[in-house]
């Protein structure tokens, strides 16, 4: 099972006037290799509840156990490095950077890394052509299409050769600070 | 997002649009309500 949660409560401002109950005792396993549809009214959890698998933010109270690590048991820097190989999002809005090339958008999760340049080149490249953008590899990201926009996101949050994915399509984005 | 996961990702996505919940693709619908997973 990659992804296991086991009554996961999540308050956001616990104890104060404007205390809110976002996850109430979440009971949920996930399989490898599987696609799985949140689906819900607006204010229902989903974010939360992609937040925490996504490993941004951790549950108030509950067991979760992401791609075989425990996030409650680690540091903060091991945590951010563990969602920067396993972990991939992709928003509504894309959230991609206008002014950067779609090259530079997509190299950019790898930049803390520490590759060399090459082994970037290499796999951004092999993304430009799996997605059919390489021909917009030097365009700056402001001025392609939606279509193309979404495959860039994609390719992003593919990079890092993640095992789990996170794609959320709904209104809102999961998050601002990923 | 068939093609990421025969490519073995595993994704999670949310989404209202029946295009996407219905897919064929997708494994399984998790609903949601007022904080808790709606197995009604």
């Amino acid at each position: 099972m990659l992804i296991e949660l086991e009554g996961v409560t999540k308050i956001y401002n616990q104890g104060q006037i404007n205390e809110v109950v976002a996850l109430r005792d979440i009971d949920l396993r996930i399989k490898e290799h599987t696609l799985n549809c949140l689906r819900g009214a607006s204010g229902c959890g989903k974010s939360t509840l992609l937040s925490i698998i996504g490993c941004v933010i951790q549950p108030t109270s509950g067991r979760t156990a992401i791609a075989g690590l425990q996030p409650a048991r680690m540091p903060d820097r091991f945590l951010t490095v563990h969602r920067r190989r396993c972990i991939g999002f992709i928003f509504q809005n894309y959230n991609i950077l206008p002014a950067l090339t779609v090259r530079e958008n997509i190299t950019l999760p790898l930049v803390p890394l520490g590759l060399s340049r090459r082994a970037m080149a290499e796999r951004v490249e092999r993304l430009l052509q799996q997605f059919s953008i390489g021909h917009r590899g030097n365009f700056p990201a402001g001025r392609i299409s939606g279509g193309e926009l979404q495959r860039v996101a994609i390719a992003r949050a593919l990079v890092n050769d993640p095992p789990p994915s996170s794609w959320q399509t709904n209104p809102r984005p999961i998050s601002t600070a990923v | 997002m068939a093609a990421l996961k025969r490519a073995g990702k595993t994704i999670i996505i949310t989404s209202h649009d029946p295009q996407v919940t219905e897919h064929q693709a997708v494994d399984r619908v998790i609903d949601m309500k007022d904080g808790r997973i709606d197995v009604s």
